[in-house]
């Protein structure tokens, strides 16, 4: 009932709920229960491959939140998913225990190798499982928080916004590749055994965070979408589109984007921290500008303002990105801008306002 | 001490315990027992030396509907700015009512304490309905998490439709207001800010850019709401404020220069001097 309400009138969403439902029953089958011979047998890379594109997508939908709802272009929101990713490493590294390199069985490899004697004070707690899942929504949460509640306070908007968050996320990268942080430098935390108790090599653990991602994107999408739905929803895009007004009709507008600014944040640390233990590596390179502007690619390419369309966008640039990566790894980055820019001149509402439009067009 | 106090209360057996007295009804509402619903006394503003208000005193009755004219760069707008809170003055009062220090709040707290502002050009969301548009204007909570949960309530489905109506875009009601006339634009804000159960409107150029059929059906708008509302409106169209025919402010260089109905204003001196520079 609750459902249904939600995605009454929203076709695109339904497609990709219904595509989603379809992954978890296909690929968990086509990997565990065929057998490896058969032309049909789906790898364990590519289970984690496309896990790793649903974090991806939940990252963009949180993008697309604020961006395409709220309209704070946010370029620094790979900060909030490698911090999420950073607090589920720092649980993976704590499992590892003794079984690391020097077989310290308190501190992990890299702290032995820095001659350190003790867990640093930010380190405790990660060893517990629910801690580290609070943490993982708490750091981005609350770094949003701060860095919200200043920046919409001073009402700084627009291009100036966005340069902040930039500089933010390029901050944050600079102090994670210094050893002296304790987050393993540029290395980052990697290594890891397991998860739980379960190891993160079994392809039954790859396809539980498989089907995890999934559900995860799931929820983050519904839950995006009730809150586009709400009357709170509407009052961010009436921010969006005329933020005096809204404030002179009595809308406190800086608590209004605090709140979606925080709640994106989350939904891209839970992403990050999907995407760690799939990837099995976090570091620095995470919290480049680059990612973050790439990811901002992604939902333009998608078409923003429609939370579905960030999943297709995400999906289908990453797709592309592993395939020429593979071939031409040169022609990348080309690619991406000349997606870009033509896009941005020939379809503002992305691919799935391309689609639209079609639909709109036949009588 | 205070627990003390308490106790001897308590003991007095002739009287009813103060806690169960109940809590006087306070009116958190404006006090306008002396008529006036603002008042803004001595107010000075001023950017980079460019006194832009200077020494403003103004007096608004309970229920008028005042027209304020003036050339430009007289400080008409600085004043809306300063009585919704958009601009802190250097010096002087603004009082809502007889309580409400008007220099202690936010833009946001302004307008829920009942002051509605239309600007000066025609502002309304754009890429939401007629309806939706004056359902996010309608006075009600308006904190984050209860808008989060909001639902609209058969009484407030009412009132905006009663709305629709007063403003005469009933038909447009599921049109999304961007596509709406410069006319009904303008409209569309005076009902917004109907939404918000103001005691006090400020319009500002509520007819530019209109045409005379628009402007005609503005001024009965306008008039209608006299009464009801206090209504300020800063206007340059001489036409209109004549035919709204209220009490008009002429204000020069940040201060009032003269007031009093049309006629007096038209015929007085300085007037004269300032508007067409005799």
């Amino acid at each position: 009932m609750f459902f249904a309400r939600i995605l009454k009138d929203d076709r695109g969403g339904n497609i990709v709920l219904l595509l989603l439902a379809g992954l978890i029953i296909v690929v968990p089958t086509l990997n565990l229960l065929v057998p490896e011979t058969s032309a049909i047998h789906l790898s364990s890379y590519a289970v984690t491959l496309i896990g790793k594109y649903l974090t991806y997508a939940l990252l963009a939908v949180a993008v697309d939140l604020v961006w395409g709802y709220c309209g704070i272009l946010s370029l620094g929101h790979g900060a909030f998913f490698a911090l999420g990713g950073y607090a589920m490493g720092m649980y993976l590294m704590r499992q590892i225990g003794d079984r690391g390199v020097y077989g310290n069985p308190l501190l992990p490899d890299f702290m032995v190798f820095l001659n350190w004697k003790e867990l640093p004070w930010y380190w405790f707690g990660f060893d517990q499982f629910w801690f580290s899942m609070m943490m993982v929504a708490l750091i981005p949460g609350l770094l949003a928080f701060v860095f919200g509640w200043l920046a919409f306070r001073s009402r700084v908007t627009g291009v100036y916004l966005s340069i902040i968050t930039q500089a933010l996320t390029y901050a944050l990268m600079l102090a994670f590749f210094r050893n002296e942080m304790g987050f393993g430098g540029n290395n980052g935390l990697t290594d890891f055994k397991d998860i739980l108790g379960f190891s993160l090599q079994a392809d039954s653990t790859r396809v539980v965070i498989f089907v995890l991602s999934c559900v995860a994107l799931a929820c983050g999408y519904l839950s995006c979408r009730y809150v586009v739905n709400s009357k709170l929803g509407r009052v961010v895009v009436a921010l969006r589109d005329a933020e005096d007004r809204t404030r002179f009709i009595g809308y406190k507008v800086e608590l209004f984007k605090l709140w979606v600014f925080v709640f994106s944040a989350i939904l891209a640390g839970i992403a990050g921290a999907l995407y760690v233990p799939q990837v099995g590596i976090i570091n620095p390179g995470e919290f480049s500008p680059i990612n973050s502007i790439e990811l901002v690619i992604w939902v333009a390419i998608g078409g923003r303002g429609t939370l579905y369309g960030a999943i297709v966008g995400a999906f289908l640039v990453n797709y592309s990105k592993t395939l020429l990566t593979a071939a031409l790894p040169e022609v990348w980055l080309f690619v991406l801008g000349a997606m870009f820019v033509l896009v941005t001149i020939f379809l503002p509402r992305g691919l799935v306002g391309l689609a639209q439009r079609r639909r709109e067009n036949q009588p | 001490m205070k627990a003390l106090d308490k106790t001897r209360e308590m003991m007095c057996r002739d009287r009813v315990f103060e806690f169960m007295v109940p809590e006087p009804v306070y009116d958190p509402a404006l006090d306008t027992r002396h008529g006036p619903v603002l008042y803004m006394e001595n107010i000075s503003v001023s950017f980079d030396g460019f006194r832009a208000l200077n020494d403003l005193t103004l007096y608004i009755d309970d229920g008028e509907l005042r027209c304020i004219i003036g050339p430009n760069g007289a400080g008409k707008t600085t004043m809306m700015d300063v009585i919704t809170g958009k601009t802190r003055p250097d010096s002087g009062t603004v009082y809502f009512g007889q309580r409400i220090d008007l220099l202690k709040y936010d833009e946001p707290s302004i307008a829920q304490a009942g002051i509605g502002r239309k600007f000066q050009k025609p502002t309304v969301f754009q890429y939401q309905t007629v309806f939706d548009n004056l359902e996010l204007s309608m006075r009600t909570d308006k904190r984050v998490w209860s808008t989060l949960l909001a639902r609209l309530s058969g009484e407030q489905i009412d009132f905006i439709d009663e709305t629709l109506s007063t403003i005469g875009l009933n038909e447009q009601r599921n049109t999304i207001a961007g596509s709406l006339s410069h006319g009904q634009k303008q409209w569309l804000e005076i009902g917004m800010l109907l939404m918000q159960k103001p005691r006090l409107l400020l319009v500002d150029e509520p007819v530019a850019g209109m045409t005379h059929q628009e402007t005609e059906r503005t001024t009965e708008l306008l008039l209608a709401l006299e009464g009801k509302h206090s209504v300020v409106v800063v206007e340059h169209d001489m036409e209109f404020v004549r035919s709204i025919a209220r009490k008009v402010t002429v204000l020069h260089e940040g201060s009032v220069l003269a007031e009093g109905n049309m006629n007096d204003v038209q015929n007085n001196q300085k007037v004269i001097e300032v508007y067409l520079g005799v």
